[in-house]
């Protein structure tokens, strides 16, 4: 109890040097809690492009598809079999058709992939509806309306109310085409709906390329996407025997994981260059303490104080200062995530959004605290200077009381 | 002459009377210092890596092609006679490669699929665009001359097509004339880089069958130039543009061709910017807590010198030095390691391949799996001229509050 009362008493001796210690520890410490929520929240971002915007959390394929993409590879009578099989609630299913073809606007031409989707279940299923730069989403499975990525229909030169003609090889062999109208343009999402994808209503497509009743994919969104693997496995059990391949995003995006990964490990490094120069000021600290004290900590040894309350007495002070720097730190870091979190951090300023292994970096980053990232910025910076604080207590423990009773400060 | 002397002898000194704790603040100026060079080191080094890999992939550092190219690309728009670009090309020195090409986009099909591609008509023997791809063909060959039909095709898209060398494909498009056209190729070479991007979209055709597809008697739609230090863009580009203001082309660096490379690297500095700034506060801290405790612990003997007849302005200056002094060792030692790391992670470089199986892109070019760090002079100067000036300005505070001691009351304290 007095070693707590010594230590607590010791930090306030000198006022200045300890606040000037905890403002460097906070400071390391707010900082690498914002890092941490930023760079969960970018990654968050990430993912949710690539699920809620893209893929979805799960997707179904007739066995094979989604190696091949071959146009043949469907699931027939519009999959309502497997969609009712698989129902059940918090998760929403949505079939969608793809196919190539050539798209023309008169100025410009490219291949361009086409989706074809039911608007009313793909709400249900992914936000792309609302994540137009222009005009309107696709209403119904029917019309001549398509929605453009966003590269696509700059290099087609194409604005809402312009005409696009598709040319594709339909089921049969034979050449379709058909004009459509641009009515909306989606904001970025991924180099490859970006650089080329047109999406129409399901119906509209299948007359095109002659598929009729036929979807080669089932786009699936989850209630809670951190079951997507006990979901992927329960839907592998009931779809046994069909054909069918389940695949999680995870398993569509392969080089996401590593994205994600990668960015950790730079936080991680970045909180051991942080607490690894904090930690020299901590040193620094403690030991200019402790040489100022000599005399008097050979006194306190002399008259009894054993050689480990004296180390557990500097260790207890760099805690103690860990504590303050906490309270200090993680108020500033932890409130500075929570706006950023609100308001969102926004570079574009500096620059526009760049793709990540052909997902959309959003220049707004909205930061998401998280538990982990407090706890292992705190744990970090407390271990990190009471492991600067060993030299320090090892050597003042070491005193021999005689001379340092005789040692002029 | 002779203050100045007993100044420095003084400061020097004093800054040894402690030797430990001016150990440790050189250790953290001179760690945060080299840390400081290293990242900068490494984060220009990728970014000109991922600059270089771009260009490659991409138009060159400068792009010459018909004017308004950029803003509507469009298969019906060529350059019909690039002699003169060549002949302008000719004398300038920094050109390393130029690359006459025909870009464009289509419909690729066979009998099992179809998908939409970007393609590149070259010259065969153009050694820069072969080294490209030609390492990474798996099966068949590169295109040779005379291979007017040839196709390179991505490992993706061959196994989407169901296509395997010897086979034939459609690609379909837009012609010259703004009609659609479609003309019959054989696939020659399957590549395969891993960046799937490539292997999906990418495929490459002879200038002639290019020309033939589009319906073109001559002409190229573009023209890359390949200059040997990313460096020296801004004078070639100029000279090139008051040799070619003649032309209905358009010249342009690589920062207009690829914007969205530049926004990467621009965004990315920023970030590595920030977090030098915060690790230059956090060593700032650190430094201010050390000359201000080597500060308070003198006040007696302060005093003492200033009762003694010292001005104040002589007692600043010594702190002042001492500082400098602090300051020049912590930055020799710290420059020392900081390039020491840098020649370490230059020739040996960094290694990122256990974190990633698959390549991995960034805003559209390929991340070279082991990092290379690259220092430019101007860098290092800037660098320590900031992080001297940050320790001179930590010191400004101890020193103007012991040149304001009074005497009197400073010798009464212990």
């Amino acid at each position: 109890m007095i070693v707590i009362k010594l230590a607590w008493r010791n930090l306030w001796r000198n006022m200045r040097r300890t606040l000037i210690t905890i403002s460097a520890m906070s400071l390391g410490l707010s900082i690498m809690i914002l890092t941490f929520s930023l760079v969960e929240g970018m990654n968050n971002q990430m993912v949710h492009y690539a699920t809620k915007l893209s893929a979805g959390h799960i997707q179904i394929h007739k066995q094979g598809y989604f190696e091949s993409k071959d146009i043949y590879d469907y699931i027939t009578d519009s999959g309502t079999d497997v969609i009712r099989a698989i129902k059940r609630p918090g998760l929403s299913a949505s079939p969608r058709l793809f196919g190539n073809s050539l798209a023309s606007s008169g100025e410009s031409s490219t291949g361009v992939f086409l989706w074809g989707i039911d608007p009313q279940q793909e709400r249900r299923v992914t936000e792309l509806s609302s994540h137009l730069l222009k005009g309107h989403f696709l209403t119904s499975c029917h019309g001549k309306e398509v929605v453009l990525g966003k590269m696509l229909a700059e290099s087609l030169k194409v604005d809402i109310g312009d005409e696009l003609i598709i040319l594709t090889q339909a089921a049969d062999g034979s050449l379709g085409n058909d004009i459509f109208c641009v009515c909306g343009v989606l904001q970025s999402i991924g180099d490859e709906i970006d650089r080329g994808a047109v999406i129409m209503g399901i119906d509209e497509l299948r007359e095109l390329l002659i598929l009729p009743d036929k979807i080669h994919e089932i786009c699936i969104s989850l209630a809670h996407p951190e079951m997507v693997d006990v979901v992927k496995a329960n839907l592998e059990r009931i779809l046994k025997g069909r054909n069918l391949e389940v695949l999680t995003w995870k398993e569509i995006f392969p080089q996401m994981k590593e994205i994600l990964e990668l960015n950790k490990v730079w936080t991680y490094i970045m909180l051991l260059i942080v607490f690894g120069l904090a930690s020299l000021g901590v040193l620094n600290t403690m030991l200019m303490a402790l040489f100022e004290r000599i005399r008097e900590l050979g006194l306190i040894m002399a008259l009894g104080l054993r050689p480990l309350s004296v180390v557990c007495m500097i260790l207890l002070e760099t805690l103690l200062l860990g504590l303050i720097s906490t309270i200090f730190g993680g108020a500033v870091g932890i409130s500075g995530s929570l706006y950023l979190g609100a308001h969102g951090w926004n570079l574009s300023g500096i620059s526009e959004g760049f793709s990540m292994s052909g997902v959309t970096v959003s220049t707004i980053i909205y930061a998401h605290l998280t538990m982990e990232g407090i706890l292992i910025s705190i744990i970090c910076m407390i271990l990190v200077s009471l492991l600067a604080a060993f030299y320090p207590a090892i050597k003042a423990c070491r005193l021999e009381p005689v001379i340092a009773l005789s040692t002029v400060a | 002459m002779k203050t100045m002397a007993i100044l420095m002898k003084l400061a020097w000194r004093n800054l040894w009377r402690n030797v430990r704790r001016t150990l440790i603040t050189m250790a953290a100026i001179g760690l945060g210092l080299a840390l400081a060079m290293v990242s900068i080191g490494l984060g220009d080094g990728g970014h000109e890596q991922m600059i270089e890999s771009g260009v490659r992939m991409g138009a060159g550092h400068i792009t010459v092609q018909p004017r308004g190219y950029q803003k509507n690309p469009s298969n019906e728009k060529t350059i019909t006679n690039e002699t003169p670009v060549l002949r302008a090309l000719k004398d300038i020195p920094q050109v390393r490669e130029v690359s006459l090409r025909i870009v464009g986009r289509g419909l690729i099909s066979s009998a099992a699929n179809s998908s939409g591609i970007a393609f590149r008509g070259v010259d065969p023997t153009q050694e820069g665009d072969k080294s490209l791809l030609a390492p990474h063909v798996i099966s068949g060959d590169y295109l040779s001359v005379g291979d007017a039909r040839g196709i390179l095709i991505g490992e993706k898209l061959a196994q989407k097509l169901r296509v395997s060398v010897g086979k034939r494909v459609v690609l379909m498009g837009q012609d010259a004339s703004k009609e659609v056209s479609s003309s019959l190729f054989r696939v020659k070479g399957i590549y395969k880089t891993g960046v799937s991007d490539l292997d999906r979209y990418f495929c490459v055709i002879s200038l002639e069958g290019a020309r033939h597809f589009l319906g073109l008697e001559q002409g190229v739609t573009q023209v890359a130039i390949y200059l040997g230090s990313q460096f020296e863009v801004e004078k070639v580009l100029s000279l090139l543009r008051s040799r070619l203001g003649f032309l209905p082309i358009e010249v342009l660096p690589w920062q207009e061709v690829m914007p969205d490379l530049l926004r990467f690297v621009q965004l990315d500095d920023a970030g590595n910017y920030l977090f030098l700034g915060i690790i230059l506060v956090i060593v700032a801290l650190g430094i201010l807590n050390t000359i201000l405790m080597s500060v308070l612990e003198r006040t007696r003997e302060f005093g003492m010198m200033l009762a003694l007849g010292l001005s104040p302005c002589f007692l600043f200056f010594t702190i002042m030095f001492e500082t400098t002094i602090l300051a020049l060792m912590s930055m020799v030692f710290g420059g020392g390691l900081g390039f020491g790391g840098h020649h370490y992670f230059a020739t040996v470089g960094l290694n990122l391949t256990g974190l990633t199986a698959e390549r991995l892109t960034l805003a559209g070019t390929i991340i070279s799996p082991i990092l290379y760090s690259h220092l430019r002079p101007m860098r290092v100067v800037g660098l320590l001229i900031i992080v001297f000036l940050v320790t001179l300005v930590t010191g400004l505070y101890p020193a103007v509050k012991a040149s304001r001691l009074s005497p009197v009351k400073a010798i009464y304290q212990y």
